[in-house]
């Protein structure tokens, strides 16, 4: 492992100050960036642990919704009052040893799993190669849409639920709408976010609402695994029917995506499961899988059904 | 030489046999002898160190002075080295010394490949020294898959050969097939399909090499077989087999991959050599998934008839598999049933992959996947519920009684689907079963010619120890031996110490073919019987003299017997039998398959300790359930990396995914040896994936034919593919 400067921040300018330069790297849990340390993905000069910094390890309600600071667990977060869906997407990640330490912030801003990524022997895209190896390669958990440059998947749990309910990211300088927080890879493929050197996710901010929501997920493989697929799904129900919308898919693209085609099908109309079934189909319509990835099509509007029908029943 | 007569048998199938047992031996554990301790519930002797963390195995080894030594595995599978540059490495902190294995110019031909290994004061050290070491490669064309390698344009993966070999001694062709299943009333047709699995035991491989100041070697090693890995290191190390000790006192996981030195332990021998340090040698989890073995994969094609009384008429099966670079890629069938008429052809395909080893019964797993899938289909062509076609294909009371008893436990007669698949909801239920099979009756030498013995050692304080070379990977054998003395001598079996595990102990015998136990475990009675004998004889137990009391008459310090196991005698049955019934659930909208419950019904002769028993079938189904679900090597298909070589991607089956398992330790006498014993390892691992694969048949009407069985093969099935990939 590369030799690096490990800093112990008092505060969070102090925080700032010390990762401004790019071989800087905060970690939170640590919970990814050992472990890319470790394949040598990661080679920082500086590790900045924000453990150190005071603070952002509550969940505060507010009298129009709840502030969750950036270091609050996981295990925090799953056994919280927040909305369902936040609520189960936190509670499915990882193992219980895992949600004990990992953050919400890290779990946000947390690199792609993609084998290809973190292989050192080959140097991909992301990584300023010049290919995706995964596009002509082996991509059965890869990106479905969006896929054309860079196949990752995000590989957060919690980011589609907080998109699914309008969660607002808040960093040391600025406020920015989680649907604007996470980057393509046709615009940036080097990294998965707005984040700029020396920002630092300070809280999630959700308002309360009237929505109803759920997410689910679909996985190989009951223990520790990641989604093949996600959904998280918020409802603005009127009795049976749906006023309005919001579904995100996750694990099928390099962003938590929203899925307007799946919420067009659901407005205005009475929930039922035909009508889920319907919205799924529309929000997988357009997928462009790879050479292993096309059971995502199918798994994908199944899984979709089931989060919209238990947030609206 | 005595003749006896024995009863051999289960409960409620006992007839009487007559067998020679050897002079000085005592007459076997039959059906009826009464006993107090054989067959009882016994811990683990060394669980709570185990458990506790303080059993010692190889990576636990801490030497003063000791260097750790990493390899440089090539990342990429048929390259070449271009150019190779140490110096930089070499001139890094802590690192002493360097071996290299491959050189430049020298061709890679799969992803693990040893290229040198790198010894240093520190395991960071060394680590960072790998990652230093400069090389260039030249990529060639690698071919990944059995399809790819038989394709007439492929590349060799052996300059000069053939990637298709076949396996000559496989062949069979008995009474005219092809006439038989002709002529049959229904003739059936299927294809099977099975992934490569690594053997990915929780303990790496690894060694530790000390020279020592009179020129003898020590190793400690992570392995199943002491005696070859002292016969390697003696060769490599230039010295008589007496000037190499091979220790392994606890291992953890071996599953047939560890059967040699190994390039790890050369490298810990070469680089001790150089340095005069002792040197550490582990492989990582990348090591391990690339180099530590595998089972090969199969593609099986079935074809056979079957008579309008649903008896098979006939069988032909052709697979093609592949080890890797290795060969070996054999499937076991057709097996158990009466097959009037086969033929059969098997072929190993050199891809450019880690070499297979044998593994957990090797060819069986894939071959009984495809066999008791293939019998399900038979029965259900001429319409017969599976366990009645089964019953008409075998005349072997054992499997009938074993599956009767499986079928009662999980309900099959009320619960199963009569009409596969249907029903409301998204979530199908099913049943399905499939029978195994293994052939090990213990032996009494070993593979250089040497004859297996125990030592037991009865101090005057009334300590009575245990000594046999043997490795434990596992299955408890200290228990075992602990079990067979105490029931000889008439103690508690925590009142009998067992030591194993290094080549100064007597001859032991290898973790292969689940021999150990019934190979060692008669030694230990016949040295039990002998020092019970002494002991009566010189110090007058018995007689209302207790064991202790008689101990403390002993004249000088102890008293040592060595008992020799002779070759086994008799038999009731030469192969064991055991079935497996299981339920699962799948959801056919997701394609994701639950297992809820396995019922195992295991025989293998004379159960011993019934702990450890049933610790051996749990672990086969679990192992089986993993294989049949979750477990897949994946190769990159244009640099032949295997891209998930860790434990995240390689997926194993966790705790949240193991079933309610109903172990059933069937007990069998069977008189082969003086204990009965028979090998348990292999045969419960046989079966799970077939029967899991008929349950998910006939929760959702359709075939999965291919390993593992996952969502998106199900999904395909249902939607009316083959289930293949």
């Amino acid at each position: 492992m590369k030799n690096f400067e490990y800093v112990l921040p008092g505060s969070l300018e102090e925080a700032s100050k010390a990762a401004a330069d790019g071989g800087a790297k905060l970690k939170a849990a640590g919970v990814d960036l050992l472990d890319e340390m470790k394949n040598t993905v990661a080679t920082p000069d500086k590790v900045v642990n924000l453990l150190s910094v005071g603070g952002m390890r509550e969940i505060v309600r507010t009298k129009d919704g709840w502030r969750v600071g950036a270091l609050v667990t996981l295990a925090q977060l799953a056994d919280s009052r927040l909305p369902a869906a936040i609520t189960a997407a936190a509670g499915e990640a990882a193992t219980p040893q895992i949600r004990n330490v990992a953050t919400v912030g890290g779990n946000l801003c947390q690199r792609p799993r993609c084998w290809y990524y973190r292989n050192r022997a080959y140097a991909c895209l992301r990584k300023g190669g010049t290919v995706c190896y995964a596009l002509e390669g082996e991509n059965r958990y890869h990106a479905i849409f969006h896929n054309d440059a860079c196949a990752i998947v995000h590989p957060s749990n919690v980011a589609p639920a907080l998109l699914a309910l309008g969660a607002t990211v808040v960093t040391n300088r600025r406020s920015i709408p989680i649907e604007e927080f996470f980057v393509l890879p046709s615009d940036h493929v080097d990294r998965e976010n707005v984040l700029e050197d020396g920002e630092i996710v300070t809280e999630v901010q959700v308002a309360q609402s009237r929505w109803s929501s759920a997410y689910r997920e679909e996985r190989e493989r009951d223990s520790f695994d990641w989604a093949t697929v996600s959904a998280a799904v918020a409802l603005r129900m009127d009795g049976a029917v749906v006023k309005d919308a919001r579904v995100v898919l996750g694990a099928v693209a390099p962003v938590p995506l929203r899925s307007k085609e799946g919420e067009r099908v659901l407005i205005g109309q009475r929930l039922t499961e035909k009508i889920a079934q319907a919205a799924g189909e529309a929000a997988f319509k357009g997928a462009t899988p790879l050479s292993d990835n096309a059971y995502k099509r199918l798994v994908g509007p199944a899984n979709l059904k089931r989060a919209i029908l238990s947030a609206g029943l | 030489m005595g003749k006896i007569k024995t009863k051999v048998g289960f409960r409620g199938n006992v007839k009487e046999i007559e067998v020679t047992i050897p002079d000085h031996e005592p007459a076997p554990w039959d059906a009826e002898t009464p006993l107090k301790v054989v067959g009882t519930d016994v811990p683990r002797l060394e669980a709570s160190l185990k458990v506790t963390g303080r059993a010692k195995y190889t990576a636990d080894i801490h030497l003063h002075g000791m260097l750790i030594a990493k390899i440089l595995h090539a990342p990429y599978g048929a390259a070449r080295i271009k150019k190779l540059d140490v110096s930089a490495a070499e001139a890094m902190p802590g690192v002493r010394g360097t071996t290299v294995f491959k050189g430049e110019g020298r061709p890679l031909l799969y992803h693990g490949d040893e290229i040198l290994a790198i010894a240093a004061d520190t395991e960071e050290q060394a680590e960072d020294a790998v990652a230093a070491v400069k090389v260039d490669y030249e990529f060639g064309t690698p071919v990944t898959t059995v399809e790819a390698a038989m394709k007439a344009s492929a590349p060799s993966v052996f300059e000069g050969k053939e990637n298709v070999q076949e396996n000559k001694k496989a062949r069979i062709r008995q009474n005219d097939p092809e006439k038989a299943i002709q002529e049959a009333a229904k003739i059936i047709e299927a294809t099977y399909e099975t992934q490569v699995q690594t053997h990915s035991c929780l303990e790496p491989h690894g060694v530790v090499a000390r020279f020592n100041e009179d020129g003898s070697l020590t190793l400690w090693a992570s392995t199943q077989a002491l005696f070859q890995v002292r016969s390697d290191a003696a060769a490599q190390a230039k010295l008589p087999q007496q000037k190499v000790r091979v220790i392994a006192e606890h291992v953890g996981g071996g599953f047939g991959s560890k059967f040699a030195l190994g390039p790890f332990g050369i490298a810990a021998i070469e680089l001790a050599k150089k340095t005069g340090h002792p040197v550490k040698c582990v492989l990582t989890r990348e090591g391990e998934h690339t180099t530590g073995g595998n089972r090969p994969s199969s593609i099986q094609k079935m074809r056979g008839g079957v008579t309008r009384d649903g008896k098979i008429a006939g069988v032909s099966v052709t697979t093609h598999g592949t080890g890797g670079v290795a060969g070996g890629a054999g499937c076991a069938n057709p097996a158990v049933y009466h097959f009037p008429a086969v033929h059969k052809e098997e072929y190993s395909v050199y891809t450019h992959a880690g070499p297979a080893m044998a593994f957990r019964a090797p060819g069986h797993p894939q071959g009984f996947f495809a066999l008791e899938c293939f019998i399900d289909e038979m029965a259900e062509a001429v319409g017969l519920d599976p366990l009645e076609f089964r019953k008409r294909n075998c005349d072997n009371e054992l499997y009938h009684a074993e599956w009767d008893l499986g079928a009662q436990k999980i309900g099959w007669k009320e619960r199963r689907n009569t009409v596969a698949g249907g029903g409301p909801g998204a979530v199908k239920r099913g049943l399905g079963m499939a029978s195994t099979l293994w052939y090990q009756k213990g032996g009494w030498k070993d593979w250089f010619g040497q004859r297996y013995a125990v030592e037991i050692v009865a101090t005057r304080d009334g300590a009575v120890e245990v000594r046999n070379a043997s490795q434990d990977i596992g299955t408890g054998l200290r228990t075992l031996l602990a079990c067979i003395v105490a029931e000889e001598l008439g103690l508690r079996p925590e009142e009998i110490s067992v030591k194993i595990g290094d080549t100064d102990l007597p001859r032991g015998a290898p973790s292969g073919g689940s021999q150990v136990s019934p190979s060692i475990g008669p030694a230990a009675r016949n040295a039990a019987f002998q020092l019970k004998k002494k002991v009566r004889e010189v110090a007058g137990l018995g007689d209302g003299v207790t064991w202790k009391e008689a101990c403390r008459r002993i004249e000088g310090e102890a008293l040592r017997v060595t008992g020799e196991r002779s070759p086994n005698y008799g038999e009731y049955k030469d192969k064991v039998a055991g079935c497996q019934f299981v339920e699962v659930e799948v959801n056919v909208e997701t394609g994701r398959i639950r297992v809820k419950k396995v019922v195992a019904v295991q025989d293998a002769g004379k159960v011993i300790d019934k702990l450890t028993f049933e610790s051996q079938i749990v672990g086969g189904v679990t192992q089986g359930i993993s294989y049949a679900l979750f477990e897949n090597r994946i190769l990159d298909r244009r640099r032949a990396t295997q891209v998930n070589a860790d434990f995240i991607s390689y997926k194993i089956a966790g705790a949240a995914d193991v079933p309610e398992i109903v172990p059933i330790a069937f007990d069998v006498a069977n008189a082969v040896n003086n204990c009965g014993m028979m090998g348990l390892g292999e045969p419960p691992t046989i079966p799970t994936a077939a029967a899991i694969a008929n349950a998910v048949h006939n929760a959702i009407g359709v075939r999965v034919r291919s390993l593992p069985m996952t969502p998106d093969k199900v999904l395909t099935a249902l939607a009316g593919g083959e289930g293949r990939k």
